[in-house]
């Protein structure tokens, strides 16, 4: 099916009701998880994975996916506004945008913010349109070696790329991998880590897993803050519909950096780890570097928040591409997509172009939709999103609690999902606490499957010879490269002891 | 837990590298985890640091916790919906809430709603408890 009819296709399946109203309803969510701190993507993404049970797969991944790239464009207005981030992504443009702001520019930073992701979202969308189905072709010549090597890269890279230490990333990865062997083993149905406990023969749920991890830690930490952040955030003043529209000069500082931003970002998206934080900080620090008036950076560059909200966008598209070509998601979020489309029996990969064309086609076409849908959301109502922001954290850290219950009961109609989610609510914060990643654990916990399945099926193939991981050239290069990145992380480990 | 692992593991059966059995998996992540944790909590440089103690906030969590755990022991006896209204009630004074009555309230609103969202729309069971409510 070549890309036209494929895009043809994608619009007659998401111009109707339930998948509009599933994008809305994501990119709507995805705003509000991005406007208020303290709940990021992953976890916005994890309480509604409930939801999806009572949906098509399409719609599922259609309002996952305006969840994750929805809060792209939310996370820009409490930068901007109040100077505190409502996700990671847009730590950039708290520097840039709030100095606008309290030079009573407020509305060009937040009219830029919104035009700028819409265009780079917009050529992300593209992108992915015309990377997906060349890179699906090629990944079908992937056997178990190949397979094996991919996963491998994926864990290290993920590991590499969240900054930190290397050997906690992997321990986590490693921790990961090793949840998602309890149960019952595939092959023999030998129950394995099961301890006696009959709820543990099917292994550990993914929602309560999710949900505990990002959701219950998540507010455990944010309510520390408590008293720290209530009552000193100070919303600048909201500016009017007619303000928010960027002048001819705003236009002309910016244009190059969304178009710059929108290449980083893709490009970032694209590699397992290369999170939307990583993008928008490559993009200011390329505007920076290449601006005639670098000294303008930090006072209120337009070019620093154009840059980094265009490219923290184009990386929110460009990670579908290999979660849902490869199978390998490359962060939280995909890991959560590619969760949910588990749950619906399929299964992201090479094959999911062809098999299920209509999910594929339907979800890209789908975020044209989003990205003009998110437009419209976040400058004329950009009053409602400031109110939001006033709402007590004493209520909306309780009812988060409540729909991580809710949700984890729902799976099953089980308790013991739920004192899973307390459990892995626990776990996750003392992690969090001790400076642990928890993106490789739930990397490692949803590709532990293909890694156990296609390590065994390699060995089996090859009669025990592991020389069968470096016969093939894909396999031997990925492995070739996995090796580099552990090198280059035990080298700037081995560096900063000395410095 | 990683010894435990690789113990568990030999219990489960390697079989043989031609056709690898149950506990093969877990007996190579028990051994990375092994290595791991040695690189992690033993060589110099590698402990990781604490994000910080605040004790008070540290005490509150804990007691978040420990609320969550009685709600789940309480949980079938005395049914959702009551479990529920004291678990907010609870969570939203730890959270900062000033005003009883304030948190009495929304509680209540919320557990209505969701009786009224799940329960009667979506026709998704709560467990009743004793109660019957």
């Amino acid at each position: 099916m070549d890309i036209l009819q494929g895009m043809l296709q994608g619009f007659a399946v998401c111009l109707t009701p339930a998948k509009l109203f599933a994008c809305f309803f994501g990119v709507l969510v995805g705003t509000a998880v991005g406007v208020l701190p303290g709940i990021g993507p992953s976890g916005g993404m994890a309480l509604l994975i409930p939801l999806t049970f009572y949906m098509d797969p399409t719609s599922s991944v259609i309002m996952l996916a305006g969840i994750y790239y929805g809060t792209q464009y939310g996370g820009s207005t409490t930068s901007i506004l109040i100077n505190v981030p409502g996700e990671a992504a847009s730590v950039i443009t708290c520097i840039d945008g709030h100095q606008m702001a309290s030079q009573g520019r407020a509305g060009a930073a937040l009219g830029i913010a919104a035009f700028g992701s819409f265009i780079a979202g917009t050529l992300g969308v593209i992108g992915l349109m015309m990377v997906a189905p060349p890179l699906a072709e090629f990944a079908l010549r992937f056997g178990p070696p190949e397979t094996f090597a991919l996963v491998l890269v994926s864990l290290t890279l993920v590991g590499y790329l969240g900054g930190g230490s290397m050997a906690k990333a992997l321990m986590m990865a490693v921790l990961g991998l090793l949840l998602a062997t309890v149960g019952q083993e595939a092959i023999t149905a030998i129950p394995r880590f099961t301890f006696g406990s009959v709820d543990l023969q099917s292994g550990i749920d993914l929602v309560p897993l999710i949900m505990g991890l990002f959701g219950i830690s998540e507010v455990l930490l944010s309510l520390e803050e408590i008293g720290s952040r209530e009552g000193k955030a100070e919303v600048v003043s909201t500016p009017k519909f007619w303000e928010l529209f960027p002048n001819r000069q705003d236009w002309k500082a910016s244009i190059a950096p969304i178009g710059r931003g929108s290449l980083i970002g893709f490009l970032c998206g694209l590699l397992p780890g290369g999170t939307a934080i990583i993008a928008s900080f490559s993009s200011y620090a390329v505007e920076r570097k290449i601006s005639r008036h670098p000294e303008k950076f930090g006072q209120g560059a337009i070019e620093g928040v154009a840059g980094p909200e265009a490219s923290n966008n184009a990386a929110a598209q460009g990670a579908f591409i290999p979660m849902l070509t490869l199978g390998i998601p490359g962060n939280a979020a995909m890991a959560l997509t590619l969760g949910a489309l588990k749950m619906h029996r399929i299964i992201p990969g090479p094959m999911l172009i062809t098999e299920h064309p209509d999910v594929f086609w339907g979800v890209v076409a789908s975020m044209y939709l989003g990205n003009i849908f998110l437009l419209v959301l976040n400058l004329p109502l950009l009053g409602m999103w400031v109110r939001l922001l006033r709402v007590a954290t004493s209520i909306l850290y309780p009812m988060i609690i409540l729909f991580c219950i809710i949700g984890a009961y729902s799976v099953n109609n089980n308790l013991f999902d739920v004192a899973m989610l307390f459990f892995f609510g626990g776990l996750g914060y003392v992690l969090r606490k001790f400076n642990f990643d928890l993106v490789p654990l739930i990397m490692g916990f949803i590709l532990g499957p293909i890694i156990e399945n296609s390590a065994r099926q390699s060995l089996i193939m090859s009669r025990g010879q592991f020389g069968i991981f470096f016969a093939s050239t894909i396999s031997a290069i990925l492995l070739g490269l996995a090796m580099v990145i552990i090198g280059a992380a035990v080298y700037s480990g081995m560096r900063k002891r000395k410095v | 837990m990683a010894g435990l692992v690789i113990v568990e593991s030999l219990r489960l059966s390697l079989d043989d590298i031609h056709n690898p059995g149950p506990g093969f998996m877990p007996f190579a992540l028990g051994i990375s985890l092994l290595l791991l944790s040695f690189l992690v909590f033993f060589v110099p440089g590698g402990k990781p640091k604490e994000a910080g103690w605040n004790w008070d906030a540290l005490k509150r969590n804990l007691l978040i916790l420990a609320g969550l755990l009685i709600y789940m022991l309480l949980f079938k006896p005395l049914g959702f919906y009551l479990t529920t209204f004291l678990l907010l009630v609870y969570l939203m004074k730890l959270s900062g809430e000033k005003g009883l009555k304030r948190s009495v309230v929304i509680s209540f609103v919320t557990v209505f709603l969701i009786y009224i969202v799940f329960y009667r729309l979506l026709v998704i069971p709560f467990p009743q408890g004793i109660l019957g409510i």
